[in-house]
């Protein structure tokens, strides 16, 4: 008589198993590893965590202030940048970290990046102290040697790889005090030079864009709608979806690892803090809890 | 040719009548409205702790229940000088006493009315002139300094919200003389000694010396109170003003050929320069109080604590100056920003090192710290 129910329960349990961690609705978190910043000790000091559970772990102890981590496709390293404009790689499980070395040493350096073979880096430069404009250039990390990618006269910021490794997307900006607003939009370059266009044409600030896993799409902040959002640039039909529609700032999006989720930083909270949703309609922004003290300040996460 | 004579009568009689209609339609009501019209107040400003008010006065087409509403500049309701009134055709007036719906004195702020209409057959007309005024920018280039007065003075043309940025051709703002506050129509006199926000240098001295004088709109029947000593506006906001509703949005329509500020929807509690705070935290300081960097120095700036609720969690771009010149910039930066500052290449001796501070929605802070640059 107790067999069908526990043939239900069966079927239950064999269904709840199935769905795992690589199926993701807005309430589960999917794999993989964060990097992010927090405001300990006065400035902001590098951390990570892993996806499902567990606490923050600090890996920097600093004056100044790290910033904009980001991960190694094996998840061992993460480059990142100091605010005194130099660049670093840390070996997470040693924490042994080394600062890349620029041939002109004075410039400022920021917004790292690793190439999918983890061999390169982009990276933001400001080309001079009397001149308000930066540049994206490679540093090969076997050779040491730095070059640059795309020639542009316009400043550009937050490169970010494809998945190919040959192209990367980031954003230019058209003008700023002729406008009366930083205009900035999305381009798309070859690493090795040689080519950009324009993705899209918003007349906003854009900022922070990120490939999906899959290169189908490019997730990125802007303030189209007035305020800042996360938007989705689907590649196929270059569409355009805002993602969170809020009040407030969302920024700084980061894909999960199997391409279904978007942690971002939002301050809806009432502070900065990491927040994650799904892609698909109704999905609901979730807060990511890394510390027991709610009350401490992330910022610029990276999720792989 | 009588049938060319027929045909002009139809078109002179067609365009009569369509004169006819539009007249009808549009009428003498159709200033504001069909029901509405001949909005005005009796005066630009008044002070409602001396006794004064002001009147509202309008022209209804026809008899109306009527309600007169008091905006504050963040639409709040803030009074209901007249709540469905039965008002007849003609000439109305409606005096607001500058007291709120509990009969406080409202703080010296910039006011607004909305009148809604409803006639006995159910017609409803709503004048608000959020919907088709108020927010248009535009730049004051003529104006008088007074070195030996202290003082420095232009006109206003028209009601409207006046910011006065006092910097450098190309070298940062050193400070805001006045933040979007509300002025009348007519002379403004500020008085300014020259010095920078920080009182470490004249700003008279310098060749460069630029002052940015930008004011936006207000809306039609806007009145400015004063004289309130006893509350200012953001007190006010803050004990009492969220419980106050909102008044409903409308759709603007307004040209589109003008430039409207995107100060003019902000809010009035966060539409401010924050306070800054700029430290050395590993500097000794000098017999006069002076931070002394020498090599690698760290330059704290952080939001004053009693700012943080605000802009703590805002993204800033934050810009260094040395002695005015443009030094070093952060693109996207955050409170705390910790810099590390290589001295090295920097002369020796007293300088002065000034930030920037500026929200991606045009909020500027600034501070100013002499150090001793020390080999």
């Amino acid at each position: 008589m107790f067999k069908p129910a526990v043939l239900v329960l069966f079927c239950l349990l064999f269904l709840a198993l199935q769905a795992g961690p690589g199926l993701c609705s807005s309430g589960q978190i999917g794999s993989g590893l964060f990097a992010f910043t927090a405001l300990v000790d006065g400035n902001w000091e590098l951390f990570f965590a892993q996806a499902q559970g567990g606490t923050a772990t600090r890996l920097t102890h600093t004056l100044f202030d790290e910033r904009d981590p980001c991960l190694s496709p094996d998840r061992k390293k993460i480059a990142y940048s100091t605010s005194d404009g130099a660049l670093h790689i840390m070996d997470i499980s040693s924490r042994q970290a080394y600062t890349l070395e620029f041939e002109e040493k004075d410039l400022w350096r920021s917004q790292p990046v690793f190439s999918p073979d983890a061999k390169k880096i982009l990276f933001v430069e400001t080309v001079s102290r009397t001149q308000d404009y930066t540049r994206i250039r490679l540093f090969d990390l076997e050779s040491g040697q730095e070059r640059p990618s795309v020639s542009q006269r316009m400043s550009q910021f937050w490169p970010s790889f494809a998945p190919d490794g040959r192209r990367f997307v980031y954003a230019a900006v058209h003008c700023a005090v002729d406008c009366g607003k930083i205009l900035q939009e999305l381009w798309l370059g070859g690493v090795s030079g040689g080519f950009a266009r324009q993705l899209v044409l918003t007349h906003a600030l854009n900022q922070q864009p990120v490939f999906s896993p899959d290169g189908t799409k490019i997730a990125f902040c802007a303030d189209i709608s007035g305020n800042y959002d996360i938007w989705i640039l689907t590649l196929a039909d270059l569409s355009l979806k805002n993602l969170t529609q809020r009040a407030g700032l969302d920024m700084g999006p980061t894909w999960s690892p199997d391409g279904r989720q978007i942690a971002f930083v939002s301050n809806r909270g009432g502070r900065l803090g990491v927040w994650i949703q799904g892609l698909e309609e109704g999905s609901q922004a979730e807060e990511k809890s890394f510390f027991a003290d709610k009350t401490v300040p992330v910022k610029d996460v990276d999720w792989k | 040719m009588k049938k060319n004579g027929l045909t002009g009568s139809i078109r002179l009689l067609a365009a009569i009548c369509f004169v006819f209609c539009a007249l009808a339609y549009y009428g003498p009501a159709a200033a504001s409205g069909q029901l509405i019209a001949d909005v005005a107040v009796s005066g630009d400003s008044f002070n409602p702790t001396a006794g004064q008010r002001i009147t509202l006065s309008f022209s209804l087409a026809r008899d109306a229940l009527v309600t007169v509403n008091v905006y504050d500049p963040d639409d709040h309701l803030i009074a209901v000088p007249a709540k469905e009134a039965a008002l007849l055709a003609g000439k109305n007036e409606v005096v607001w006493t500058g007291r709120d719906t509990k009969e406080r004195i409202v703080p010296d702020e910039a006011y607004y009315f909305t009148i809604e209409a409803a006639t006995s057959d159910g017609k409803v007309e709503v004048w608000d002139p959020t919907v088709f005024s108020g927010g248009v920018e535009h730049e004051i280039q003529a104006v008088e300094i007074s070195r030996e007065k202290g003082i420095v003075s232009f006109a206003m043309p028209e009601a409207g919200r006046v910011s006065v940025r006092l910097g450098t051709t190309g070298g940062p703002l050193f400070k805001t003389l006045s933040n979007w506050a509300a002025r009348t129509p007519g002379r403004v006199t500020l008085f300014w000694d020259g010095f920078d926000q920080d009182r470490l240098f004249s700003l008279w001295e310098d060749k460069r010396f630029k002052m940015v004088i930008l004011y936006f709109t207000l809306p039609q029947s806007t009145v400015i109170t004063f004289g309130n000593s006893d509350m200012d506006y953001q007190s006010y906001r803050q004990e009492i003003g969220l419980q106050q509703p909102l008044k409903p949005e409308r759709p603007r329509v307004v040209d589109p050929s003008l430039r409207i500020s995107p100060h003019w929807k902000y809010d009035r509690l966060w539409d401010r320069p924050p306070e800054i705070i700029m430290t050395f935290p590993q500097a000794p300081v000098d017999e006069n109080g002076i931070p002394m960097l020498k090599g690698r120095a760290l330059v704290h700036v952080d939001i004053a604590p009693k700012d943080k609720a605000y802009f703590q969690d805002m993204q800033y771009e934050i810009c260094f100056f040395l002695d005015g010149a443009y030094y070093a910039e952060e693109e996207i930066g955050y409170a705390p920003y910790n810099w590390v500052w290589e001295t090295g290449p920097v002369e020796a001796g007293e300088r002065i090192l000034t930030v920037n501070l500026s929200s991606y929605k045009d909020q500027l802070g600034v501070i100013s710290r002499k150090i001793r640059i020390v080999k």
